[in-house]
């Protein structure tokens, strides 16, 4: 009760009106025009909206959506997508390619960028939320963290809007930006262009960690408080909490596409040289199963530890945690995007085949949809188990 | 060895130099005849043609270029041995006149490139810093070229391949014990506003009859020739001030000649002197040539380009490209391009006999006698807030007087909370007023910042006119601001303060949405901007084409367009036109 009481007492002070961080006392900051404390800032930032409605004080939540669900980057989801062939709910069609991933927040919103720079956050039913044009290409898929959505686009900055789309901050980085940002469980945002960067949720540059080439494989965080990255020079690195480089491997291919972790640690990537390789956390390669061309998609990872990932030669696979192949499924075209697994274990892929194809956990085809164009963008579940992903004619889907 | 003639072959040689560029070199005169002292006005005619190779004329050194990281150089028996960098080029010759020979040297690192003399004494090399300049960290592939260019100069070429194309810097350095810079002249890539292609050649004539030997910078801009020219005197080099407006002028009022017998003629001539003027003068904001580190040339004032920017807008607004001559009359706000009288009667002619795209109606349905705010509700309601607020059904003409609670300012953010009050001219370039709807309270947000280097003499705070920039709109991104054809997003917070670079968007690319303005639609489909001789509806997702309407009787309504709005579904325009309001169909 004692306790109860302090908090609340802590929390009713009324916080100074202000402009600029001039106008603030001590260590605090002006944000959106209160003098606050910058770790009740950060931690407001992290929370969903509907968490801050319910007034949970407490550490940083962590509670963040992004590129292939989460930091490890296993694709799973928690919801149920359709298990027969989906009909058309809407489409939403901007003027270039749809690259991203759509990405559903805690509301239901789905935002996602295009390449003709636009950046929309569209309703449930597909209606137009609000836009946000970036100028520049968008690669990139967004990450919701609390009330913020992030995104870095060929502008060459990360940007970080309130979910009604206004403007936080834009942080100039050195580079253009293709790949998706991840929300670290120490509250920090990492993101990569010429090399990797580390920033808090106010747009704080904690550190730039440069590499020698371009970076396009989007961070993923290891448990053992490692920052993963590829390089297109054909290198994985693992970076500390400081940006030190913990270790370097190099896999001899270009890494296009992210890393990904499974839960005993392990690490899965994908290489120009057209292998998927498994590191383990001390960066040493455990094995490479070869595929017949290209690996640019992020490997995601089943509950049981099977490894998914679709090649440019056209096919999915399915691979056990010891490098042996269990399965793999046809495609006609070349396999970019990565894949998605929902609660039951059914797998969703796109290829440039023109079709979206949902897999059983045993290697079977399910159904097939024939989107017209080709699926680059990974998949998107929501929570009414409606698919959302984008195609190269620049429609953003909802099948249901 | 006879100096005066080895300057005479010299002040005729034209040298080519690497990637078209021309060089030719002497820098005294030997004329006996006096030196002119000042402009070009005050010397008699050349009598030497600069342009013929004199016959016999010694083939002059060329340096060595270099490999990637050579950081030794061989200068006669000695090695001189890079602190920083690694070497460009080299080039032997004697420049302190004893033995042994000396050498130019260039060399680079990421950063910087640096211009050395290299003197041997002994086994050792010593090295003098002749000059430097720092490379933007975008521009890489540094490739250099050294050549004598007659007796007493020599001329350095470097090219940096950066983002939007190549970078070269070019020096004219002097052969002598300590040499010396004469210019340094820079060529920038293409940039958003000046992308044409830009050669350089430059020679060595007799241009004021003195004797003395002037230098010619023939600039190519796209198929533009402007010769600049840098005059010897006794003080040093001085630039002839009369171009690049001479050739500018003739070539301008060429294009005035043939505006009625040669329509596209005279738009693509009065196109180049548009495009030679942005490369050329510092005036543009956007030049890309560039003396001992400035940017651009001084040009000043610029009649030509002000002629040349009267025909295109004429030849756009005949052509049926109304957006485009919009954007052509933004160049009348600029010191340097202000019109004549007649230069700006043709183009307001021009609009007066426009054919709009589309037959367009109008029709009062009100009167107000003051200036009054107008916007949309939505398509069928009209709100008007003058003298005595009100909002008018279009469909029935009912009009219902509205308490000031209900009129809210049309140009406002997501919340309701802050509104745009004004867009000013003032010595920080334009700034949009910004304050909180319910208090007298405001703030400046910039918009675009004042260009060019020059000081503002007298503090302005003035309202930006209808070629300068407006805002639009507020969306949640920002602002959306337009200046003729040009559109551009200023972000701002939820404070409305500004957060981030305002982003120029390219025609047709996708607006910010929803929009809250009187003159774009929410989804900004379509907007409006006012025109003294009628209205350019701009259809920004059909490739941001211009429709130019007028109605037939435009005239008969007296007094000027004072305020403007669309409706939401970007279907009717209403004006106020002196007293009357009157709404627009097509």
């Amino acid at each position: 009760m004692l306790v109860v009481a302090a908090c609340s007492g802590a929390r009713s002070r009324p916080a100074t009106p202000c402009m600029s961080d001039n106008e603030c006392r001590s260590d605090r900051i002006c944000h959106e025009g209160r003098c606050r404390f910058v770790e009740e800032v950060l931690a407001e930032l992290a929370m969903p909206p509907s968490t801050l409605d319910a007034e949970q004080p407490g550490a940083l939540p962590r509670r963040a959506n992004g590129f292939m669900g989460d930091a490890a980057h296993t694709g799973r989801s928690e919801n149920r997508g359709p298990s027969a062939s989906p009909s058309p709910a809407w489409t939403y069609q901007t003027g270039a390619r749809v690259f991203a991933s759509p990405v559903v927040g805690h509301d239901g919103t789905v935002y996602v960028g295009s390449l003709d720079g636009q950046f929309v956050a569209l309703n449930p039913d597909g209606s137009l939320k609000w836009r946000y044009s970036a100028g520049q290409k968008i690669y990139p898929s967004a990450l919701v963290a609390g009330s913020s959505v992030l995104f870095g686009t060929h502008q060459r900055e990360l940007v970080s809007l309130s979910l009604e789309g206004q403007p936080r901050w834009k942080l100039p980085l050195q580079d253009v930006v293709d790949a998706s940002a991840t929300l670290g469980p120490d509250g920090r945002v990492y993101v990569v262009a010429n090399g990797a960067y580390a920033v808090d949720l106010l747009g704080r540059l904690h550190w730039h960690k440069p590499t020698a080439g371009h970076v396009r494989s989007a961070p993923v965080i290891h448990p053992a408080r490692l920052v993963i990255i590829g390089t297109t020079e054909g290198s994985l690195m693992a970076l500390r909490p400081d940006g030190s480089l913990a270790w370097k491997v190099p896999l001899g291919g270009a890494i296009e596409g992210a890393a990904s972790i499974d839960d005993e640690g392990r690490i899965y990537t994908g290489t120009g040289r057209g292998e998927i390789v498994q590191i383990d956390s001390s960066g040493t390669v455990r094995w490479r199963f070869k595929t017949r061309d290209e690996v640019r998609a992020t490997p995601a990872i089943a509950r049981d530890g099977t490894v998914i990932v679709g090649s440019y030669d056209g096919s999915v696979y399915a691979i056990s945690p010891s490098g042996a192949l269990r399965w793999k499924v046809a495609t006609g075209g070349r396999v970019r995007a990565s894949a998605r697994i929902d609660a039951d274990g059914r797998i969703y892929v796109g290829s440039q085949d023109n079709f979206l194809y949902c897999i059983a956990p045993s290697g079977s085809v399910l159904w097939r949809y024939n989107v017209g164009q080709d699926v680059d963008s990974t998949v998107e579940i929501g929570s009414d188990g409606t698919l959302y992903f984008g195609s190269d004619d620049g429609g953003v889907h909802a099948l249901r | 060895m006879n100096v005066c003639r080895s300057q005479r072959w010299g002040a005729a040689l034209v040298v080519v130099f690497a990637g078209g560029l021309l060089l030719g070199g002497l820098l005294s005169g030997c004329s006996g005849r006096k030196q002119v002292p000042f402009g070009l006005q005050d010397a008699g005619a050349s009598t030497e043609s600069a342009d013929e190779p004199e016959e016999g004329a010694p083939q002059l050194p060329v340096g060595q270029t270099f490999g990637p990281d050579q950081v030794e150089v061989r200068v006669a028996e000695s090695t001189l041995v890079l602190q920083t960098g690694y070497a460009l080029a080299a080039l032997q010759l004697d420049l302190d006149g004893s033995e042994p020979i000396d050498a130019v040297v260039v060399s680079a690192d990421p950063q910087e490139v640096r211009l050395q003399a290299a003197y041997p004494r002994g086994l050792d090399v010593a090295a003098r810093k002749i000059d430097s300049f720092l490379v933007p960290s975008h521009c890489t592939e540094p490739a250099a070229e050294i050549r004598q260019l007659s007796p007493s100069l020599v001329g350095v070429r470097v090219d940096h391949s950066c983002e939007t194309g190549k970078r070269t810097n070019l020096w004219l350095v002097t052969i002598e014990a300590q040499p010396r810079v004469r210019e340094r002249i820079t060529v920038l890539p293409p940039n958003d506003r000046s992308t044409a292609l830009i050669g350089l050649d430059l020679r060595v004539e007799d241009r004021d009859g003195d004797g003395y030997d002037d230098v010619v910078a023939e600039a190519r801009i796209g198929e533009t020739d402007v010769p600049l020219a840098w005059l010897n005197r006794p003080g040093g080099f001085a630039r002839d001030v009369s171009q690049p407006e001479a050739a500018l002028r003739e070539l301008a009022d060429g294009a005035w000649g043939s505006l009625r017998s040669d329509l596209a003629g005279a738009q693509e001539d009065s196109l180049a002197v548009l495009a030679a003027f942005v490369a050329l003068c510092r005036e543009s904001g956007a030049a890309r040539i560039g003396l001992s580190g400035t940017q651009g040339l001084q040009c000043r004032q610029s009649p030509a380009t002000a002629r040349a920017v009267s025909v295109a807008a004429t030849a756009a607004i005949r052509r049926g490209s109304f957006v485009r001559a919009l954007e052509l009359q933004r160049w009348w706000e600029v010191t340097a391009t202000q019109p004549t009288p007649e230069e700006r009667e043709l183009v307001q002619a021009a609009w007066r006999k426009a054919k709009a795209n589309a037959t367009a109606a109008w029709r009062v349905v009100d009167t107000e006698g003051s200036q009054a705010s107008l916007y949309f509700r939505d398509a069928d309601t009209l709100v008007i807030n003058g003298r005595t607020p009100r909002a008018v059904q279009l469909s029935s003409g009912f009009k219902t007087r509205l308490s000031e609670a209900e009129v809210v300012p049309p140009v406002r953010d997501t919340d309701g909370r802050y509104a745009v009050r004004t867009v000013r001219a003032t010595c920080a370039g334009f700034e949009a007023e910004v304050g909180p709807v319910r208090s007298k309270q405001s703030h400046r947000v910039p918009i675009e910042r004042r260009s060019g280097n020059d000081p503002c003499k007298t503090p302005i705070d003035r309202p930006a006119s209808v070629f300068e920039w407006a805002v639009l709109g507020w969306a949640p991104q920002g602002l959306v601001a337009a200046s003729g054809d040009l559109l551009r997003i200023v972000p701002l917070n939820s404070f409305a303060k500004p957060a981030g670079r305002p982003i120029d968007l390219s025609a047709g690319s996708p607006l910010p949405a929803p929009i809250r303005g009187a003159r774009i639609t929410p989804d900004g489909s379509r907007y409006v901007i006012p025109h003294a001789e009628g209205i350019v509806v701009r259809d920004w997702r059909k490739g941001a084409a211009g429709l130019w309407l007028r109605p037939t009787d435009w005239n008969a309504v007296p007094g000027e367009l004072r305020s403007i709005a669309i409706s939401p579904d970007g279907q009717r325009v209403a004006i106020q036109k002196g007293s009357e309001i009157r709404v627009v169909t097509w």
